[in-house]
């Protein structure tokens, strides 16, 4: 009897360790499942934040990209072109118009009004070229780079046709 | 008395289970409490407390798309949008205004007083959005943001202020200034087109209203966005090229400020695809200072106001006549004494021009051939003709507030109805119809729609070019060529001489109209419109250019006067630029400064000496005496009494010989 009991109580035993076993073996299943759940949600969240992240910084370059077009079209319209050859010297100081070559016909006509009509025939020499873009007087500075430029062509036309 | 075990057992059984009955009911009694809590938080109060929920974790933001560029035809963006931001703040959120707005004003050095009215109306209102300072650009931003930065507060947002944030707005940018102003147009605040390009297209470049929902953790931070997904507005690319607009408007500025006219206005067309390549308007307007902008200055005058065009529609006449086959060019026609009679009206012609051949009297703007021509016609056959070159109707061009023009219906028409329509009277035109008009006889009697819009396109997808545009055969190809002819004829012997072009033929028609004055009902002939519509070259157009002036005050004032040097400017300009073959033999020219147009220049201002800076940037070098003499030479052997061959020949070598020597002087300079 007493050893009917004792193997009895040893299976229940046996039992009772294995049930332990699968409670802790589940347990630690949910336990390493509430972790990575968990991990996931904090790295899914630590993503949407990269991403946000990115998107702000393409929507940004996209707005920079934006603003260096404009300001690319800006430099290159005709008042900043103005202005920029004002700065290094060209450009008229007298009228805010810019003065741009034209053609006039040099032959007599009646349509013509007489202030130009004088002007073409008060011309002793007729130089086919008379005027061209800029009339205002160089600075002093940009004339000596001018004349040393055209020296330097001169020569160098010399040379070639030395050549 | 002892008790027994078996009592005392038993004694022990029910303190234990009244003791774990104790135990059950507190469990029941928590649990009970609990549930009854949750059955309140969960049930009862759901609504309210999800939308609390929501309300921190859920960040719902409203931005509309950046509205679609305006390109010109080279690409060139001439309006385009940049994203900026708002400054606002949530006054529900700020708990003493006043010390807020002390903040702030002092940041962002504002008045104090004024913020806190503002914010304190906004709190007592209930207002979430109260807009502290507008369209600010990125670096202004970053500047307030570090000004507003607050030290001891934690905030997922910038500024780091309490109650105060940023918003993402947009601001339409015009970097021409005040290049083709008419035609862009301009869009308010609000982002809606109001006139313009920008107005007609408004549908198209409006940017869509987007959402996005953000989840933000408790430190604000966004960690997930979702966006609507919403159509990205297009972009517009312009038939217009931006320097000839310049060119145009350069030209155009001059001579009004020239000829002290009130206003003027260029048109330039490609005859064979109808497309506007320039449309200019003086004066103008920037679209970026809009506020700042005269109202009368923003219509685009070229499709918005009306004029009898004069002389111009002479045109039409003459073609009517050619197009019933009643004359040829080389038809002789008979002016009288330069007055005709119709229905007890005298017209008269401004000098008497005889008898001459039909193309001579159209050169001479004859009146009275014209109302010749006319009668001859018919009513119903002119009034035919001029409906079908497109007058008393829209052009269809994608600008808004086109306007038809008058054309009355034969029945409505008096007795001198006819005569005065012949000449250009009792029909009221846009430049743009009469340009079209021309451009049709350019297009060997081909009307080709005009139109601005070259494509529509979306990002990242083909553009979408329109659709071809209407083409009609008005008139023949034989009357359009006879015409062309004629309107040569115009130019060169004409009234149309300063439209003398140097490289290549030029065909047009000069028109001087008396203005209708409301008052007296009648026309004023104090004030004018000169016109001059050309194309060029003239046997084979490649552009028409129309130029209209409205009330020159100062010199010549008709439209061969005023409006043809503008003509050859531009066109001048252009064909080179486009690089059209050149048609005609260079010519003896001389260059001037355009300044110098107007009167009395001193010769000394106009004349270069040698040294002097070039527009190619090289120095103009002393006249070859060789090249002087060469051209006296000339001169002498032109001088000579030849016979009609030999003059033909001396004129012929004279010119090849002035090209020579121009050509020498080009490369020379």
């Amino acid at each position: 009897m007493t050893k009917k009991r004792k193997a009895t109580r040893r299976k229940s035993e046996q039992k009772r360790g294995q049930t332990y076993a699968l409670i802790l073996v589940c347990g630690l299943l949910v336990l390493a499942g509430f972790f990575f759940a968990g991990r996931q949600h904090f790295s899914s969240m630590d993503y949407g934040m990269k991403n946000s992240r990115l998107r702000k910084e393409i929507n940004d370059l996209e707005s920079e990209k934006r603003r260096l077009l404009l300001a690319r079209e800006k430099s290159s319209s005709p008042n900043e072109i103005k202005k920029a050859a004002k700065k290094a010297g060209f450009g008229d100081s007298t009228a805010d118009q810019p003065q741009m070559a034209q053609l006039t016909s040099a032959t007599k006509d009646k349509g013509v009004p007489p202030t130009i009509a004088a002007a073409t025939a008060a011309a002793p020499d007729k130089t086919l070229i008379v005027r061209t873009a800029s009339i205002k007087p160089v600075p002093q500075a940009m004339t000596t780079a001018l004349v040393k430029n055209n020296k330097t062509a001169s020569q160098a036309k010399r040379t070639m046709s030395a050549e | 008395m002892k008790r027994s075990p078996k009592s005392r057992k038993k004694n022990l059984r029910q303190v234990a289970f009244t003791r774990f009955m104790l135990i059950v009911a507190v469990f029941v009694l928590w649990i009970g409490g609990i549930s009854v809590r949750l059955f309140q938080l969960q049930v009862t109060q759901h609504a309210a407390l999800k939308q609390k929920a929501i309300g921190l974790r859920q960040d719902v933001k409203h931005d509309r798309m950046l509205r679609g560029t305006i390109f010109d035809r080279n690409e060139r963006a001439l309006a385009m949008s940049l994203p900026v931001k708002t400054l606002y703040a949530n006054p529900s959120e700020i708990t003493d205004t006043d010390a807020a707005a002390k903040s702030i004003a002092k940041a962002l050095k504002l008045d104090a007083v004024q913020l806190a009215a503002q914010l304190r109306l906004g709190k007592e209102g209930n207002k979430k959005y109260v807009a502290i300072a507008k369209k600010l650009d990125d670096e202004t931003a970053q500047k307030y943001n570090r000004a507003l930065d607050t030290a001891d507060l934690k905030k997922g947002d910038l500024p780091n202020f309490t109650g105060l944030y940023w918003k993402d707005d947009q601001k339409r940018s015009y970097p021409y200034n005040t290049l083709a102003a008419q035609v862009i147009g301009f869009s308010n605040a609000e982002d809606d087109g109001k006139a313009g390009v920008e107005q007609s297209q408004d549908d198209v470049l409006h940017g869509a209203l987007i959402r996005k929902l953000q989840e933000r953790d408790r430190l604000g931070r966004v960690y997930d966005e979702t966006i609507s997904e919403r159509e990205k507005p297009s972009d517009i690319v312009l038939t217009i090229n931006s320097a000839y607009q310049y060119m145009a408007e350069q030209s155009l500025e001059k001579q009004v400020r020239a000829s002290g006219a009130r206003s003027g206005m260029v048109i330039v067309m490609v005859p064979k695809t109808g497309e506007i390549l320039a449309m200019a308007n003086y004066p103008s307007f920037d679209p970026n200072t809009i506020t700042e902008t005269a109202a009368e200055h923003i219509s685009n005058k070229a499709i918005q106001s009306v004029y009898s065009p004069g002389s111009v529609f002479k045109l039409i006449t003459y073609g009517s006549g050619l197009e019933k086959k009643l004359f040829t060019p080389g038809d002789m026609i008979d002016s009288g004494n330069g007055t005709i009679m119709v229905a007890d009206r005298k017209f008269s012609d401004s000098h008497g021009v005889g008898r001459v051949n039909y193309s001579q009297a159209f050169a001479l703007s004859s009146n009275v051939c014209a109302i010749k021509t006319a009668i001859g016609v018919g009513k119903d056959d002119f009034h035919s003709l001029v409906q079908r070159l497109g007058f008393g109707a829209r052009t269809g061009v994608e600008l808004p507030g086109e306007i038809q023009g008058v054309v009355r219906s034969p029945e409505r028409w008096n007795g001198d109805s006819l005569a005065s329509m012949a000449i250009g009277y009792e029909i009221d035109v846009t430049a743009l119809q009469i340009t079209g008009a021309f451009a049709t006889i350019a297009n060997d009697g081909v009307r080709v729609q005009p139109h601005i819009i070259k494509e529509i396109r979306r990002s990242n997808e083909q553009p979408k070019t329109i659709t071809e545009p209407k083409q009609t055969q008005v008139v023949s190809a034989q009357t359009a060529r006879d015409l062309r002819t004629m309107m040569r004829q115009v130019v060169l012997t004409g009234t149309g001489k300063r439209a003398q072009l140097n490289g290549y033929t030029a065909a047009g028609k000069t028109g001087t109209a008396w203005k209708f004055n409301a008052k007296s009902k009648s026309v004023d002939s104090s004030k004018y419109i000169s016109s001059f519509i050309g194309m060029a070259p003239a046997n084979n157009p490649e552009i028409v250019v129309a130029v209209v002036m409205d009330e020159p005050k100062v010199g010549g004032r008709d439209g061969g006067m005023v409006s043809a040097p503008v003509f050859r400017e531009v066109a001048q300009q252009i064909l080179e630029d486009m690089r059209v073959a050149k048609d005609a033999p260079f010519k003896q020219e001389t260059l001037i400064a355009s300044k110098d147009i107007p009167e009395a220049p001193p010769v000394d201002a106009i004349r270069a000496k040698p040294g002097d800076k070039t527009e190619k940037g090289t120095t103009v070098k002393p006249a070859d005496p060789a090249d002087k003499n060469k051209t006296k030479d000339i001169k002498k052997t032109t001088l000579k009494k030849l016979d009609a061959k030999g003059k033909m020949t001396a004129i012929f070598k004279r010119r090849m010989t002035l090209k020579k020597i121009a050509e020498r002087v080009d490369t020379k300079t």
